[in-house]
């Protein structure tokens, strides 16, 4: 396996190279689902099964975060998961790392400032850090739903086979 | 999502947002929008997922309320030639006043 490319630190100031380095093997996911409308979630599915087969990389489904290294969470966070999402997150062992996949958890698609959802990932985690819940890195793949090669895509950007191709552009019209 | 602050317009597109429903590059007046298969956007910083247009805007000559794009305006200067350049400076609420004291002749 090549070396993860990114090197900065994360806020937190952890090394993420080094944290990455402890992956190095298979990475064992955990599903998650925050009141997702099931899209999402098949397309995960589509990822683990043989027609994509992620196992061949070492990408494993698990039944319980004591055992991920990555969670795969979906949908926009509703207020009624956000107590299991955070027991989720927090049985998970350091390094955790958590792949939002889908447009509802990048930006709450849709029900981005609806009053029963959090609206999104990102807003969930500045919630996260002052709760003193520490994530190691979050890879935003977004996508209503995210195809499976934009999810395969996600994880090796996250193992840093991949560079993120996408950057923040201004035009002037 | 539009913002205004002073003299620009801001037209910002954030993909965390968006449903891919093509709906907006079909109904485009302009066929500015486009659908593409592209699908590698997964980053790690949210940031990147913003694209942002910056349109200049017009002022009123009369009140300085700004109203509408610079681009847009032009536009329509194109298409509608026999509009008096006077009258495209104004934005509509003043457009309306000053076209009822041309036809009625109301005195301040």
């Amino acid at each position: 396996m090549t070396q993860p490319l990114s090197e900065e630190t994360n806020s937190k100031g952890v090394d993420l190279k080094k944290t990455l380095s402890r992956i190095k093997r298979s990475v064992w996911v955990f599903h998650i689902n925050t009141g997702s409308c099931n899209g999402c979630d098949i397309e995960i599915l589509d990822v683990l099964t043989p027609y994509f087969d992620v196992e061949r990389f070492g990408i494993k489904l698990v039944a319980s975060p004591r055992h991920a290294d990555l969670a795969l969470l979906t949908g926009p966070i509703t207020i009624k998961t956000f107590s299991k999402v955070y027991r989720a997150l927090s049985a998970m062992p350091r390094p955790r790392f958590v792949l939002a996949i889908g447009s509802c958890a990048v930006g709450g698609n849709i029900w981005f400032e609806s009053y029963s959802t959090i609206g999104g990932f990102p807003k969930a985690l500045e919630m996260f850090s002052e709760m003193g819940l520490e994530i190691d890195g979050v890879i935003y793949v977004p996508g209503c739903p995210a195809r499976p090669e934009a999810i395969i895509y996600g994880a090796a950007t996250l193992l840093g086979l991949q560079k993120p191709k996408t950057v923040y552009r201004r035009f002037k019209a | 999502m539009l913002t205004t602050e002073g003299n620009t317009m801001t037209l910002k597109y954030f993909v965390g947002r968006c449903i891919f429903c093509g709906m907006c590059a079909d109904t485009c007046p302009e066929k500015a929008i486009r659908i593409t298969k592209e699908f590698e956007l997964a980053t790690g910083n949210i940031f990147d997922l913003y694209t942002d247009i910056e349109h200049e805007i017009k002022a009123c000559s009369m009140c300085g309320k700004t109203f509408i794009s610079k681009k847009l305006s032009n536009k329509i200067a194109l298409k509608v030639p026999d509009m008096p350049q006077e009258t495209m400076d104004l934005c509509p609420d003043c457009r309306r006043k000053e076209t009822l004291k041309r036809f009625m002749g109301v005195p301040e």
